[in-house]
């Protein structure tokens, strides 16, 4: 055993190393004038975040919203309140996809159907929303810290079975902002493709090679309301990759991701 | 504060903040970029805060823990691990860089516990918010880290405060 010293000495190691690297790096400041995005390199645009950990989980998303963002606003407002269709029949509306680990489970399981079966190991929230203090844009500070984070959406995270290969899978659903744009994870990487479809959704599909013999498809669909569904399946035991490899392949194939996200069962 | 001087002052504290956080300065590079990209879409609303670097320094957690940097595939480039602690032959330097590579082993959220407590200084209130948890959670994931650290706080107790 040691004591906090060690820990300091490495503190101390990792800052020179720290301050070795910044001498490197080129300063590289925006203009004065701010073009959009001019500073940030081509997958820095989306406000959404490629998925951060949330309590519990090892899948979401982070989102930062102006709390003044009248395109957030709407984006929320759309996913959240839309007055229920007018029925003749006593039958409530089934809630979203999205409302809970356990309906998005469910849902899953319907889209699924005779293509594979899924065991969940993690469930959770979708997303972390950061909110950013409301304005006015200038004058005094205003807060310490942003509001609260807030969660939304659901998650689940497990092992996913198809035509005898298992693998990880990580799902989830969230309401984003209206207008975003899917994204993959890694929009450098050749495999990566993204389109419009025609109800105005935008579909982003990959697949990464991972350490060794891993593989990970992933399929992110943002509906024009702002709906996030993304999905990852690995051969891996986990879907990002990590833990002992279970199979040759995906259980999953890109092609087949995309037919869950664009399914009409949801 | 304008970006531009926001830049020039708090990177350095930035970079080392996320080399500490992640014991690798390349990953700590491409990580502050990323975060003081999406900052300098948002400094109109980022600067007016009190605290703009404490804002900062929490997307630099997230972005730590998101899943795009958990991909298996970024893990193999670790710098640290493969440092040998025989270089000078001192004790204190093994000890060092053996502790370097226990923080680099221990999972994210632990590692980033760990960090916020001993190096930024955050209370375990304020470290709760920054990872979405609770405080119970918070104290269980940073005894599971110096348990693994082999760090006994009996035998030298004291904290560190971030000074830049």
């Amino acid at each position: 055993m040691t004591d906090l010293r060690a820990l300091n000495d490495a503190f101390e190691e990792l800052e020179r190393r720290a301050d070795a690297a910044t001498a490197r790096m080129p300063l590289g400041l925006p203009p004065r004038t701010r073009p959009a995005a001019s500073w940030s390199r081509t997958r820095l645009v989306p406000i959404t975040l490629a998925a951060a950990v949330v309590a519990g989980v090892a899948t979401g998303a982070v989102l930062l919203v102006p709390t003044n963002d009248p395109g957030s606003q709407t984006g929320l407002l759309a996913a959240s309140s839309t007055p229920p269709p007018v029925t003749t029949t006593s039958t409530p509306p089934p809630p979203p996809a999205h409302e809970s680990p356990e309906v998005l489970a469910e849902r899953f399981r319907a889209v699924l159907g005779d293509l594979g079966t899924f065991v969940v190991t993690e469930t959770g929230p979708g997303a972390s929303v950061m909110t950013l203090p409301a304005g006015p844009l200038t004058g005094a500070p205003t807060t310490l810290d942003p509001e609260p984070t807030k969660q939304v959406g659901s998650s689940i995270v497990g092992t996913l079975t198809a035509t005898g290969v298992t693998g990880g899978f990580d799902l989830l659903m969230y309401p984003g902002r209206a207008g975003d744009k899917a994204q993959c994870a890694l929009p450098d990487e050749p495999s990566c493709t993204v389109r419009d479809l025609p109800d105005g959704s935008t579909l982003a599909t990959g697949q990464f090679g991972l350490e060794g013999s891993g593989v990970t498809n992933e399929v992110k669909l943002i509906r024009p309301d702002g709906l996030v569904f993304g999905m990852h399946v690995s051969n891996r035991q986990s879907p990002k990759g990590s833990g002992p490899v279970l199979a040759g392949h995906p259980p999953l194939t890109v092609e087949q991701l995309v037919a869950i996200a664009t399914s009409d069962r949801w | 504060m304008e970006f531009a001087e926001y830049v020039v002052g708090r990177r350095p504290a930035l970079m080392r903040f996320a080399t500490v956080l992640t014991c690798q300065t390349w990953l700590a590079e491409d990580i502050v970029s990323d975060v003081l990209g999406r900052a300098f879409e948002r400094w109109d609303r980022i600067s007016v805060m009190a605290e703009p670097h404490a804002y900062v320094r929490r997307m630099v957690v997230n972005e730590y823990l998101s899943w795009r940097r958990r991909l298996a595939r970024t893990s193999p480039r670790a710098e640290v691990a493969e440092d040998v602690p025989v270089g000078d032959g001192s004790d204190e330097r093994a000890a060092r860089d053996a502790m370097i590579r226990r923080l680099a082993r221990l999972p994210r959220r632990q590692r980033a516990a760990v960090v916020l407590r001993y190096y930024a200084g955050l209370p375990d209130a304020e470290i709760a918010v920054e990872l979405g948890c609770r405080v119970t959670t918070v104290r269980s994931q940073i005894s599971r880290a110096l348990a693994t650290l082999r760090v006994d706080l009996t035998a030298n107790p004291h904290t560190y405060q971030e000074t830049r």
